[in-house]
């Protein structure tokens, strides 16, 4: 059974439409990613600006709302908190794709206005260093996210797959077992 | 078959769902944004609506919001369909007026099958009654009875009813009912080609109480000569425009190329007096009926007219002709007059016993 998000015509460029989150927006957007995905573009040490189109703006404080639109927008990598995706698929290194024998923990962590949880899956022995490393991956995935804004309980956010921005991460922690 | 209306600006996912829908057995209508979206909607009038939320010019809320404002789609099943696809989203579909939220993630299947289960219901098969009136015997009020049924069941069950006046020249339910017709049966049976609803219906002169007739011939050259397989063919015609068919049917259409057409009919009304002369008629018809090869479960026997003084017991009737008797309706002064005004009984006088009768009848031939 196709899924509508990998379906794409003829020549069109792949997009990929997410959240985008900031200290206080949410920005619901698409991203030509070419033949890459999302955490590689993001990767990409080129730019520091991720290139957004079809951009619909809302608040934090009331996420449902849009409160703007616009056909393009770039979004400065450094300043998202964390994205939300509708599939794993973008969230994982191409490089990265396939690899066995991986462990899957639980993890929390927050990020400005927001807290995180979810499943972190991971090789080997772990190593926060290693792991909280942004010198090749600067967004780290997480799966069967939810999000939440402390100062508004009401308002989270859940997905298949967050990336967040390790460089915003305040705290973290791992549960010993999945 | 529905329409649906898609509202997207991806052009790949208008083709896709178009797809999947037409592969379902729908036709689909396009529109790349809200105000595109809401043309559609005024033009074509779609029976359901699949919209994204984040479109250019107007989002899928606004459009939400418009749609719900407007008096001809007020409830119209909305689906939003979108990559914003967190709770807070569905929540503010929701109170923008969508009827449902899914997000773009879902396989087009699971889409085709949540706009199937929120399509409005095709209208239900009209339980739809074929009722003949019929007596071998003039006078026993066979007229007077069928229109007023057909008044009784138009009111009660607030009903399309039609009467159709079978009499070859000269019927009198237009008479009774006050009216003037200017077209007859014998216009619409006289016609070789196949019959239509849309053919019959100006042939059709409606009543102040709503029903519908198409009145006996009033001239010789319009005479009705049926045949069975155009009555056959009218009772058809007329099943989907009507709920109830009232065929006022004359002694003539006893024959026995009407078989089939008698068949139709459920149930059929024999009407007899209390007297010798119908009660010889009404068990020839019997027999007739069954000759015919009408189920014997369909038939009704009514007696008309009964009088307290002088007229055959409806016991001794029963005996006679081995069936129970459905319904008895008295004699009734009013009705001399309705039918002498115009006025139907059932609407001249409602309170009478006769009108209070013929209320029961209409219940007996429902069950």
């Amino acid at each position: 059974m196709s899924k509508i998000h990998s379906f794409s015509a003829g020549s069109s460029p792949v997009r990929v439409t997410a959240d985008f989150f900031t200290d206080s927006h949410r920005f619901s957007a698409s991203v030509v990613v070419y033949k890459r995905r999302l955490v590689d573009v993001l990767a990409d040490q080129m730019t520091n600006f991720l290139d957004l189109v079809d951009v619909y703006v809302s608040r934090n404080n009331d996420p449902g709302e849009i409160v703007h639109t616009y056909e393009r927008g770039s979004l400065v990598k450094e300043e998202i908190n964390f994205i939300v995706l509708p599939t794993e698929t973008q969230a994982i290194s191409k490089e990265r794709f396939y690899s066995p024998n991986r462990t899957s923990r639980q993890i929390f962590l927050t990020v400005p206005f927001f807290e995180i949880r979810g499943l972190f899956q991971w090789m080997g022995d772990l190593d926060i260093k290693k792991l909280m490393a942004t010198d090749t991956q600067k967004f780290l995935p997480i799966l069967n996210v939810n999000a939440a804004n402390p100062f508004y309980p009401e308002v989270n956010f859940q997905g298949p797959t967050a990336l967040v921005n390790k460089a915003k991460i305040q705290t973290l922690c791992i549960s010993k077992s999945a | 078959m529905s329409n649906v209306l898609i509202i997207d600006d991806d052009r790949d996912i208008l083709r896709l769902l178009e797809f999947a829908l037409n592969r379902a057995g729908h036709d689909v209508i396009i529109a790349s944004d809200g105000q595109q979206g809401l043309a559609e909607l005024e033009a074509r009038k779609p029976d359901l609506i699949v919209a994204d939320i984040m479109m250019p010019n107007m989002t899928g809320y606004d459009f939400c919001k418009q749609v719900r404002a407007s008096s001809g789609a007020s409830d119209i099943p909305i689906i939003i369909f979108s990559a914003r696809f967190q709770p807070v989203d569905k929540q503010t579909a929701l109170q923008a007026g969508a009827t449902d939220y899914l997000p773009k993630s879902i396989s087009p299947d699971a889409l085709v099958k949540r706009i199937e289960e929120l399509l409005p219901a095709a209208p239900a098969a009209v339980d739809h009654k074929s009722i003949g009136f019929f007596s071998l015997r003039g006078g026993t009020g066979v007229t007077s009875l069928a229109v007023n049924a057909a008044i009784a069941l138009a009111i009660t069950q607030k009903a399309k009813t039609a009467v159709v006046d079978l009499a070859p020249l000269g019927g009198h339910a237009a008479l009774l009912l006050g009216l003037r017709p200017t077209s007859s049966v014998g216009q619409v049976l006289s016609k070789n080609h196949m019959l239509t609803l849309d053919a019959i219906s100006p042939h059709f002169i409606e009543h102040q109480s709503g029903i519908h007739l198409l009145a006996s011939p009033l001239r010789f050259e319009e005479r009705l000569a049926a045949q069975s397989s155009s009555l056959d063919q009218l009772d058809t015609v007329l099943r989907p425009g009507y709920r109830f068919t009232i065929f006022d049917l004359p002694c003539s259409a006893l024959e026995p190329q009407t078989a089939s057409f008698f068949q139709q009919l459920d149930p059929i009304v024999v009407i007899m007096s209390p007297d010798v002369p119908a009660l010889q008629s009404t068990a020839l018809v019997l027999q007739c009926l069954a000759r015919l090869g009408v189920a014997d479960d369909k038939i009704r026997l009514v007696v008309n007219q009964v009088t307290s003084q002088n007229g055959l017991p409806v016991e001794t009737i029963q005996k006679a002709v081995k069936r129970p008797v459905s319904a008895k309706i008295p004699f009734e002064a009013d009705m001399i007059k309705a039918v002498n005004s115009g006025k139907p009984l059932l609407l001249s006088s409602p309170k009478s016993a006769g009108a209070a009768a013929i209320a029961r009848l209409v219940s007996i031939l429902l069950n």
